[in-house]
């Protein structure tokens, strides 16, 4: 029933997997081993026999560096500090380190004394100054953060038309119609995140977390906004989404935070109303250690939708929404991630057909090098993603298929690259590739898309 | 006594490790006269009131020593823990007690800060976890006990209160003067986990942990400072980033402790296609493209 992989879709494949093995192999390589402990022991203790050589203390700070020990770096570095002679990029070193423990507040004292220092060699002051900004923005009691992205978006089937020839309709199998199948399109989309953290200045790092989206989309197959029954187009949309929760540590001098909080989210397809998700949830994440994360989320919504003379009974695809979801992370590198996230919803939907549950797994691997063209220091990033979804419907939909409950298994690849031009800009570029296979024909389908963004975070 | 300048140093560590110093290996026994530390950095103006003489760098710090500051004196004083104590300039401070077996990695180790500014760095000894509890580094004044559980925090000591200001670690601690030994947590005092909080001890109690503003932090860390040298560097890496690969190691959010979640954050919520797949319910339809 379902037609065989096309040529374009063989070839985004093949590009995936080169990128997959070049992603692999960059990630093999390896770096120099850190020191043995035998080693550090016998650079402190040249330290406590040659105390005032600058190269001998410069050593063990460094070591100690290399094992993740940045405390004793400290120890080791800030002594030079009483020196007539210390190099001025000392002050530097020391607010990274402190960076680099979580203390924020004194590594801005010492960013802010090695800036102000005449003799700092202009590299390292831009460097300086790059840290202070975030230093700065964690410092702050109350924080404004997010993004601003618009993006041009091309798309081979972005209505997610079957790409069978044969549908179902009332049980019966039928040629689909001529106009019925993918039609490529091309939308500009502009996507604004604001965020406002609000620190109550607790032991627990009590902290109001209110998170704003906004997403709005024009396809350029869309020139009016007629409500017609059978619309076949895409939809334009518009979204305003939001979040509001206290994030605390409910054990104290644990790495856990949770955040329960408020959702409420308005999405207007063509301009006019499609629904409302709103309810509660609660996220949270724990630092097993620098380099290993564990994220979790569940939430409860209640989707409710509009009434539209463009989508009859279409009320009924509404319900209540609970999804839950753990995420691992491990940094495997420097600057390289695993992200595995397992995840379930289950829709209780107004109709049997809209009801579903689906459980998914995603494993992304995220890294970051050197750039390959251009001056800039910052560092490029790309992610590739591979997401696999099984849905199962809890009832038939009786228009398709009134004898059997659709059953999608879905797989998605995803490739993003992130170039920055400077702090606050950046370029991203997307591709995307989506099949899912269903018992239903009328619900196979594919999708290729590719995106090119300007981001200003802020 | 005029201020000794770099070459007086230069000479004082060569003469010092002229000596033969070396570091026991052994363990280090609370006895009078027991080497506990090397000094590492002094600016002229410190005195060892035990044996009424001028400290210079190199000099070995011994059990029991009594160290004083005039208004310009500032040490450095590195630990057989790899623990280090800056003392700042007017104070005076007593090695209370030292006890490290190197094998063990484990020991206690309490001064005595009469009066002035001290910064802590714990080694080995604050952190070790016995059945006994978490051991602390303390540092007792005349107003408060205040145990340093694994980090760095700095201390500023007056006749009638005490400043405890947390920067590192799991947590620090400030009881009364005649408080615990660190080991559980205060019934009877302040327990401070964030780092860039202070709690400040008087006579009359003990306060609740409070946010420093960073101009202070920067005058008490000013504390242990000569002033800014104006030396240029000479170029290379930061000794801080060494362990990141080049074109990572430029000082950033990647390097921040709290990148993991970030990056599992910023990969869940990426726009357009994971954004909208999360508002518009993990569906492929025809509205949510």
């Amino acid at each position: 029933m379902t037609e065989k992989m096309t040529p374009i879709s063989a070839k985004h494949k093949t590009l995936l997997a080169l990128w997959l093995g070049a992603v692999a192999t960059t990630a093999m390589a390896q770096s120099a081993p850190p020191p043995t402990a035998v080693e550090v022991d016998k650079a402190f203790r040249d330290v406590l026999a040659n105390a005032s050589s600058m190269e001998v203390r410069s050593k063990y700070a460094t070591m100690l560096v290399d094992i993740g020990n940045f405390e004793g770096g400290i120890a080791a570095l800030e002594g030079l500090l009483l020196m007539p002679d210390a190099p001025s990029r000392i002050r530097v070193e020391l607010g990274v380190l402190y960076y680099r423990l979580g203390s924020y507040a004194i590594s801005e004292s010492y960013l802010r004394a090695a800036i102000a220092d005449p003799g700092l060699e202009p590299p390292l002051k831009v460097h300086a100054e790059t840290l202070l900004r975030d230093v700065v923005q964690r410092n702050k009691t109350s924080r404004f953060s997010g993004n601003l992205m618009l993006g041009v978006r091309s798309q081979s089937n972005p209505t997610s038309a079957t790409k069978n020839s044969e549908v179902y309709y009332l049980g019966v199998p039928v040629a689909r119609g001529k106009d019925a199948g993918p039609k490529p399109d091309v939308d500009t989309h502009f996507f604004g995140s604001l965020d406002h953290e609000l620190d109550l200045d607790k032991q627990s790092e009590a902290t109001l977390v209110t998170s704003l989206v906004t997403y709005a989309s024009h396809f350029n197959s869309v020139d009016s906004y007629t409500k017609q029954v059978g619309y076949s187009k895409s939809f334009d949309l518009a979204i305003l989404a939001g979040t509001t929760g206290i994030r605390f540590r409910p054990v104290a001098a644990t790495e856990l935070l949770i955040r329960p909080h408020l959702i409420a989210g308005v999405i207007l397809a063509n301009g006019s109303p499609h629904f409302t998700n709103n309810g509660v949830g609660i996220d949270g994440d724990y630092r097993a250690s620098e380099t290993v994360a564990w994220s979790g989320a569940y939430e409860n919504t209640k989707m409710v939708f509009s009434s539209r003379e463009d989508m009859p009974n279409v009320a009924l695809q509404g319900g209540t929404r609970q999804v839950a979801r753990i995420t691992a992370a491990i940094e495997t590198a420097p600057g390289r991630f695993v992200i595995t996230e397992l995840g379930y919803t289950d829709m209780d939907g107004n109709a049997p057909y809209s009801a579903f549950r689906e459980p998914h797994i995603q494993v992304s691997y995220i890294f970051s090098y050197a750039p390959l063209i251009g001056t800039s220091a910052l560092p490029w990033t790309t992610t590739a993603s591979i997401t696999a979804t099984r849905r199962a419907y809890r009832g038939p939909d009786p228009v398709a298929q009134p004898f059997s409950a659709r059953t999608d298994t879905g797989w998605r690849a995803s490739l993003v690259n992130t170039v920055p031009l400077n702090r606050d800009l950046s370029l991203q570029f997307q591709l995307d590739y989506s099949d899912t296979t269903s018992n239903i024909p009328n619900f196979s389908n594919t999708n290729t898309s590719g995106t090119l963004a300007v981001i200003w975070k802020y | 006594m005029a201020p000794m300048d770099i070459n007086d140093w230069w000479l004082a560590a060569a003469a010092v490790a002229a000596t033969g110093l070396t570091a026991p290996t052994a363990s280090a026994a609370t006895q009078a006269g027991t080497q506990v530390g090397v000094v590492t950095s002094v600016r002229a103006g410190v005195v060892s009131a035990t044996t009424e003489r001028v400290v210079y760098i190199g000099n070995t710090v011994v059990f029991g020593e009594r160290f004083k500051t005039d208004s310009t004196g500032i040490i450095h004083i590195l630990f057989m823990d790899q623990s280090s104590m800056t003392l700042g300039p007017n104070s005076e401070l007593v090695i209370d007690e030292f006890v490290f077996q190197p094998k063990e990695q484990r020991g206690n180790i309490a001064v005595n800060l009469i009066k002035g500014s001290l910064r802590v760095v714990g080694g080995f000894i604050s952190k070790l976890t016995s059945p006994k509890g978490a051991n602390s580094a303390l540092v007792r004044t005349a107003t408060a006990t205040i145990g340093i559980r694994g980090g760095i925090s700095l201390v500023e000591a007056q006749t009638d209160q005490t400043q405890g200001t947390f920067l590192f670690g799991e947590h620090m601690d400030v009881l009364p003067p005649d408080g615990s030994d660190g080991s559980s947590e205060p019934n009877n005092g302040s327990r401070v986990t964030r780092p860039g909080f202070s709690v400040i001890a008087s006579i009359t109690g003990i306060g609740a942990p409070f946010r420093l503003p960073v101009q202070e932090m920067a005058n008490l860390t000013s504390r242990f400072e000569s002033r800014q040298s104006n030396n240029p560097s000479t170029g290379g890496n930061l000794v801080s980033t060494n362990d990141r690969p080049d074109g990572l190691n430029a000082p950033g959010r990647l390097l921040a402790p709290d990148r993991v979640p970030y990056v599992i954050a910023d990969n869940q919520n990426q726009p357009p296609d994971k954004f909208l797949r999360t508002v518009m319910g993990n569906e492929s339809t025809q509205v949510q493209s």
